[in-house]
């Protein structure tokens, strides 16, 4: 069941990332006069954005599930950040919507207002849960008196979502420009820049988990980091062989999705088995409920269902993605 | 007793909110899939143009609102997470089955959905059915699962009425030896738990709703044995400082896996006609919706298509009020009678004696009267008003359809004009009257006879103003989705 859960977990993030580069590059490229190519870059977001909805959400369900006392826990006490992103997700939907059905009906003036707000609302979500990230590596802000509740102000200076944030927006906008690349060279430069923050950000969160010695010393010794690095050495080296001679596109890609998908999984296995990587800040009483080797015994014997219906799901996703794809893939070959 | 005086008045109007955005939008997705694949089908047997037309349309309708009906999903299950968190751990702990199933159906609407009106030209034209099929099974497996734990919340499975004097309701639970060794069997059986008999591990009774309800709020807020309910009925005194937690755990995971972890919300005898209702009040929706837009086309641009749109919408319009009013609506009516007899109670308060007469028959079964019912036991009366309104509203609904329905189809005359929008927003009001009896008359209940309101509420609720904050921002996103499907769709010179 972890395969699924990473798999989930995954598909997510790296969905995401790309939902966040595509809402914040689409409005940009049309104002700048790319229509064509905005328009099929918008036409593959909007048929497929909802996937990535849908893997958070597998994951939410399946942390209901398998750590119930966990999600009552964090429930109780995490209203502010996971409220600030749930309302922007409605309003995220809302702009693709009116953006997308919008393309030629409004004025240009409102449309790119629609997509600006498509933009931001795209930057800000992931605000709320990476400041939940954050409080997962530590409980900055977690206050027991009278009753356990979030200082949400202290938990905000929290150093590791202070780090992480900017992080993450940065490593969005490296993958969409990595990707963009193969269509519009220059794009390849700005993936370079992107990048190269990327890993400064990187580096910053990395000392700020220093604190947290269980987590560090985990991801430093297991081979995802040593993978990532190689991932990120590799990226770069194909992004500046592409600017030279026009060729390496494809392996930058698939590199800045690999790194993307390998950052994601290191932050999360690192800190295994603790849902809260820092321990030494919880009560005793508090251990078992952010102990993840303790599922609830109940959904043993899932498997079998899990599988079933996963593998057909994930070949209809590709499928899916495959046929959106048609233009943006004819597009690349005109270039 | 008054609705608002029932505890987290703010937080259960923010859910009402959030939820009932979600259902406005989402019950499109339950009937217009349905609605378009018709549609197509008759476009591959008559291959005349204005069926593909009519499908492309309904698909681009329920295709524009499916991604903020999912976005308000997500905000609806958050806010179960974040308002409820302590009736989410329980169901996570113990019903967590159709949630899990849930994944699976919100995978399926979301790529089928899309693949259905984004690839429409890319697939063979069968395998295109097939897809919209699959989105149908999607949308309408997602709602079965969701409509399971809703039915559990409504009558769980394993709970027994009868006379109040004998401490009923009751939930049958399985007690494992080991637990049933340190308790006083005597003291709760004079406390009204009823033993029905031995399974290999334990004893399975019958334990009143009352006891039960303090032991899952002792086990809420974290009690031990000493400080709880439970502790007059324990006869070991070393086990003061035990989780009350540990000991419910114990006993509900025997009783779910005796039940059946996968199928115990399924066994709610309130499931079926649960999901129908649901499934048709969908269908009743779309339709009006899709009559609605059509008649207003018609009369705009007086287009053949839109005169068959508008023809195909009403037929499927009268179909599904039919199905909803005579099957499902009457099987809700008949299971609410009999499994929720505080909620039947609190319908029928006030009313004159014939109508009372008229639905207790209708039902099948007595009512008792509401000031019978002890008082922490009392649902809201204003689930009264709620109840007539709708079925007055939905009489009236009915009414108009046959009238038009005649006029369109017998008299032949053309009936298009803008009133049709008074259809699907009567369809609406309908809905969600139907559906606030349904929730409002389960207090003081989160989970009847398991888990009231005070319990399954945050320790940290937002504050009044945040509460009312969130609720004006749902309904200002649910009026600008309105707008753009008008602009886009509704005004659409091509559709």
């Amino acid at each position: 069941m972890l395969t699924f859960v990473l798999i989930a977990l995954v598909l997510h993030i790296v969905l995401v990332n790309l939902a966040i580069g595509l809402s914040v590059t689409i409005p940009i490229l049309k104002r700048r006069g790319e229509v064509e190519l905005s328009k099929s870059l918008m036409r593959f977001y909007a048929s497929t954005y909802g996937l990535a909805g849908v893997f958070g959400t597998a994951f939410t369900v399946f942390l209901l599930a398998f750590y119930p006392s966990l999600i009552g826990f964090v429930g109780n006490i995490a209203f502010v950040p996971f409220a600030i992103s749930i309302l922007l997700i409605v309003l995220h939907f809302l702009s693709i919507v009116l953006y997308w059905y919008g393309w030629d009906k409004f004025t240009p003036e409102t449309h790119f207002y629609v997509g600006m707000t498509m933009a931001v609302t795209a930057v800000l979500i992931p605000l709320g849960f990476r400041a939940v990230f954050g409080f997962l590596n530590t409980p900055l802000g977690l206050e027991l008196q009278p009753k356990p509740h979030l200082d949400v102000l202290k938990a905000l200076t929290n150093p590791t979502f202070l780090a992480l944030y900017p992080k993450s927006i940065l490593a969005s906008l490296t993958l969409i420009f990595t990707v963009l690349s193969s269509l519009r060279r220059e794009f390849a430069k700005l993936a370079m820049v992107t990048l190269a923050l990327t890993c400064v950000a990187g580096m910053v969160y990395a000392e700020t988990l220093i604190a947290i010695p269980y987590k560090f010393e985990n991801a430093v010794r297991s081979p995802l980091f040593y993978a990532k690095m190689v991932v990120v050495a590799l990226q770069f080296l194909a992004l500046a062989t592409f600017v030279r001679t026009g060729r390496g596109s494809i392996l930058a890609t698939v590199c800045a999705f690999m790194g993307v998908a390998l950052g994601e999984l290191l932050n999360a296995v690192s800190q295994y088995p603790y849902a809260i990587a820092d321990v030494s800040a919880l009560p005793k009483e508090m251990l078992g409920i952010v102990n993840l080797s303790a599922q609830n015994p109940l959904t043993s014997g899932l498997e079998a269902f899990t599988w079933a219906f996963l593998i057909p799901l994930l070949i209809a996703s590709s499928i899916l993605i495959y046929l959106i794809s048609e233009p943006f893939r004819s597009s690349r070959t005109k270039s | 007793m008054d609705w608002a005086s029932y505890p987290a008045f703010g937080d259960r109007v923010l859910s009402m909110v959030g939820i009932e955005v979600h259902w406005i939008i989402l019950q499109l997705v339950l009937g217009l899939p349905l609605m378009a694949v018709i549609a197509e089908i008759l476009w591959l047997k008559t291959r005349d143009e204005r069926w593909l037309r009519i499908a492309k349309t309904l698909a681009k309708g329920f295709v524009m609102v499916f991604a903020v009906g999912a976005a308000m999903g997500t905000a609806a299950e958050f806010g179960l997470i974040l308002l409820w968190p302590n009736l989410t751990e329980l169901a996570g702990k113990y019903i967590f089955f159709p949630l899990y199933a849930e994944i699976f159906a919100f995978m399926m609407e979301v790529v089928f959905v899309y693949m259905f009106y984004y690839a429409w030209d890319k697939l063979p034209e069968k395998v295109h059915v097939l897809v919209g099929i699959l989105a149908i099974i999607g949308a309408w497996f997602s709602a079965t699962m969701i409509m399971s734990v809703n039915a559990y919340m409504q009558a769980p499975t394993g709970i027994l009425l009868g006379s109040y004097a004998d401490h009923f309701p009751k939930l049958i639970l399985y007690v494992p030896n080991g637990i049933v060794a340190v308790l006083n069997v005597t003291s709760l059986k004079a406390a009204g738990m009823d033993v029905l008999g031995k399974y290999d591990g334990g004893v399975i009774v019958a334990m009143p709703s009352e006891i039960v309800r303090a032991v899952v709020s002792d086990a809420i807020s974290g009690k031990t044995l000493h400080q709880s309910i439970l502790w007059r009925f324990v006869t070991d005194e070393s086990l003061a400082n035990v989780s009350v937690m540990s000991i419910l755990d114990s006993i509900m995971r025997e009783t779910v896996r005796h039940e059946g972890v996968t199928t115990i919300t399924f066994k709610s005898p309130v499931f079926i006609p649960s999901v129908l209702h649901a499934i048709g009040s969908g269908l009743v929706v779309s339709a009006f919706t899709a009559m609605a837009f059509y008649g207003y086309s018609a009369r705009r641009r007086g287009r053949d298509v839109a005169k068959l749109g508008f023809k195909y919408a009403l037929l499927f319009s009268l179909v599904s009020l039919a199905f909803q009013g005579m099957v499902s609506g009457h099987e809700m009516g008949v299971a609410v009678a009999e499994w929720n007899k505080e909620k039947f109670s609190a319908i029928l308060y006030g009313s004159p004696p014939i109508v009372e007469k008229i639905e207790t028959t209708l039902a099948g079964v007595d009512a008792i009267g509401y000031d019978e019912i002890p008082k922490w036991l009392r649902p809201p009366t204003l689930i009264h008003w709620l109840y007539y309104a709708k079925i007055t509203l939905a009489v009236l609904l009915g009414l108009s359809t046959v009238i038009l329905a005649y006029l369109t189809f017998v008299k032949k005359r053309e009936v298009f004009g803008s009133y049709l929008l008074v259809f699907p927003v009567v369809a609406q009001v309908v809905s969600f009257l139907g559906w606030a009896v349904r929730e409002i008359g389960r207090k003081p209940w989160t989970i009847y006879g398991v888990m009231d309101v005070k319990t399954a509420h945050t320790i940290n609720p937002p504050p009044p103003y945040v509460e009312v904050i969130v609720s004006v921002y749902f309904v200002a996103v649910l009026s600008v989705l309105i707008y753009g499907v008008y602009r886009f769709l509704w005004r659409c010179e091509e559709c």
